[in-house]
């Protein structure tokens, strides 16, 4: 019987063609959305899990500059006074601080566009400092960098910064966030730029002494994160404190409204696809009547002829699941850090077992609706009398 | 073999009442080949479908080989049409997508029966079809395609066959290739029920039945 539903299929190629590139469409838009999700989700998992701190005070005119840093590295330079570090350290439930200072940096060798530099102080860093512990082979030497995965170069490759020349000592492993696109480079590196820039550099870079842009604080309490951002707020002036909550939030609202969109399309096209299907399943049963009628004559169950035209629909929406998948999974994966600028969410590749499940279910529904799509005429043809269907249609 | 009792068929156009059937009783004999003749729209194709079981009748019996077909469920209807009727229409019926080959095994292979190629090899061989066994129904002449429906029709060894006009828009040539081809099955013990618009084709029959109005009107040996 497969056999004949494949004749069957491959004997009227437009129309079925036209079937399988709805029921692709279909299927790219429920597995596109399960992508977004996913790798949406996982990429502020590792982002924040990267973050180190469990909190990041920043000052608070600069709040969505520094959550851009952070979720999509938007380069950008702001300072408080660094007697903020002091403030921060002796509220009630901190157990560290460190400092850093975001310099958007002028255009590189690495880069199309400025990126983001952040110094970070060796001996006060929690951050950076235990991933390093596990990766790094030697310890950090002056003018040595850290790199995000977006940054183009090997290690060992010299990229020059506002006319100082660094090594990339180390890369870091795609997030998905900010830090894909940042620089990481020491205190002192950063003032020795910043100093010899007047004469290096085509623009010059003011640093500030006695100046930083966030102070990163780990707590002693995990469970008091919240309580300790409150108090921080209360007893520090003009900052505000960046929680992994609202960070996840904020992106939340901007993922829920993309996945909303595309749940949407999806739900749409469906709607539309499934009367759009049955009527091209209904057409296309009723022209081949007088088939089913001599089918029927010649010894085909209802069963059969029911099987035969619910057969030929699942096959067509397998197949143009199997297209709709593959493309939009190509086309995410090359597309990913385009798309991710596009609809301003951080996005990684999700992991294979949870993309393995998203084309699973994008399968498994573009194949329903192509069930539910020819049920009708599956039924109504089945069971109609052989003489009755041959007495009209065209074989 | 058959035996037809009261048979009426009723249709209803909008408010007029159609009957193809008015009445008829049948009995055929295991082995008789038999001519229906009538004019357009006398009731022939309707009482050949009634008789094979591919339409019901609004009242009256029909017993194939002992079975009533109104007793049956639609499932049994369908197992005894394949094991034991063969239906050759006006219209050849053959699947496009198909080769001739496809199409002549298409009977066996919707019953998941083993397949049968050699003996498909062998009625197209004496139908003169073989060499077209791998073309598509498209490739085929008027006289092809009616061969190949003959071909479909005698692949499960049927004891009933049932032919509407098999040898309609045929030349004459065809025709009487067509018309040898059912002599020779009824030589070999098969029930053949025929309608024809071509009296000059009694000569194969052992009985020739006259329908008008849905009735049987005349009958002769």
């Amino acid at each position: 019987m497969l056999g004949i539903i494949g004749k069957n299929i491959i004997h009227r190629p437009f129309r079925n063609g036209a079937l399988i590139l709805a029921f692709a469409f279909i299927a790219a838009s429920l597995f596109s959305g399960q992508y977004l999700l996913h790798g949406a989700s996982e990429s502020i998992e590792i982002g924040v899990a990267r973050m180190g701190a469990d909190l990041i005070v920043v000052p608070e005119r600069y709040r969505m500059e520094a959550m851009n840093i952070i979720l999509r590295g938007e380069p950008s330079t702001f300072f408080f006074d660094a007697s903020t570090i002091d403030r921060v350290a002796s509220v009630e439930g901190v157990e560290r601080v460190a400092p850093n200072l975001y310099i958007a940096s002028l255009t590189a060798s690495c880069c199309d566009v400025p990126v983001q530099l952040i110094a970070y102080d060796p001996e006060r860093d929690f951050t950076l400092g235990p991933w390093l512990a596990e990766s790094q082979k030697r310890p950090l030497e002056k003018d040595d960098i850290i790199v995000g995965s977006r940054i183009m170069g090997d290690i060992g490759t010299p990229l020059k910064f506002y006319g100082h020349s660094f090594n990339i000592a180390q890369r870091m492993e795609p997030a998905g966030m900010g830090v894909d696109c940042s620089i990481f480079m020491s205190f002192d590196d950063a003032f020795v730029m910043a100093a010899e820039s007047p004469e290096k550099a085509v623009q010059p870079l003011l640093l500030p002494e006695e100046k930083v842009s966030a102070v990163l604080v780990k707590v002693k309490d995990v469970k008091e994160t919240e309580k300790v951002a409150a108090s921080i707020e209360e007893s520090v002036p003009k900052v505000r404190v960046l929680t992994p909550s609202n960070l996840l939030s904020r992106i939340s609202g901007q993922l829920t409204s993309t996945t909303g969109f595309l749940d949407l399309a999806a739900f749409f096209a469906t709607l539309i696809s499934i009367p759009l299907i049955a009527l091209v399943s209904i057409m296309a049963a009723n022209e081949r009547r007088r088939e089913i009628g001599v089918l029927r004559a010649l010894g085909a169950t209802r069963g059969i002829i029911f099987r035969l035209i619910l057969g030929e629909s699942v096959i067509i929406a397998g197949i143009g699941a199997v297209i709709g998948v593959v493309t939009s999974w190509g086309v995410l994966i090359l597309f990913q850090d385009y798309i991710s600028m596009m609809v301003q969410i951080p996005l990684i590749m999700p992991r294979t077992t949870t993309l393995t499940g998203g084309a699973g279910i994008a399968l498994a529904l573009t194949i329903g609706i192509g069930g539910i799509a020819a049920l009708y005429p599956a039924i109504h043809y089945s069971r109609m009398e052989p003489y009755d269907a041959m007495r009209s249609g065209d074989l | 073999m058959i035996e037809a009792r009261e048979l009426q068929k009723v249709y209803l156009n909008g408010q007029k009442e159609i009957r193809p059937l008015d009445g008829i009783d049948f009995t055929c004999e295991k082995g008789e080949f038999v001519l229906v003749t009538g004019r357009s729209g006398s009731g022939k194709t309707t009482f050949l479908n009634v008789l094979g079981g591919l339409t019901l009748p609004t009242a009256g019996s029909v017993k194939i080989a002992g079975r009533d077909l109104l007793a049956l469920t639609d499932n049994e209807r369908s197992l005894l049409r394949s094991e034991m009727m063969g239906f050759v229409f006006q219209f050849p019926g053959l699947m496009a997508p198909l080769t001739v080959m496809e199409n002549v095994l298409l009977p066996a292979t919707l019953m998941g029966k083993a397949r049968k190629e050699a003996e498909a090899r062998e009625i197209l061989d004496l139908l003169g079809l073989l060499p077209k066994a791998d073309s598509y129904p498209t490739q085929l002449s008027g006289g092809e395609l009616k061969r190949t429906a003959i071909a479909r029709a005698l692949i499960n060894n049927p004891s009933l066959i049932f032919a509407d006009e098999p040898t309609a828009d045929l030349d004459s040539r065809t025709e009487c290739e067509v018309m040898e081809l059912f002599h020779g099955l009824h030589e070999k013990g098969t029930t053949i029920i025929m309608i024809t618009h071509t009296p000059e084709l009694s000569s194969f029959a052992t009985r020739v039945l006259v329908m008008d109005g849905g009735k049987l009107v005349e009958s002769s040996h």
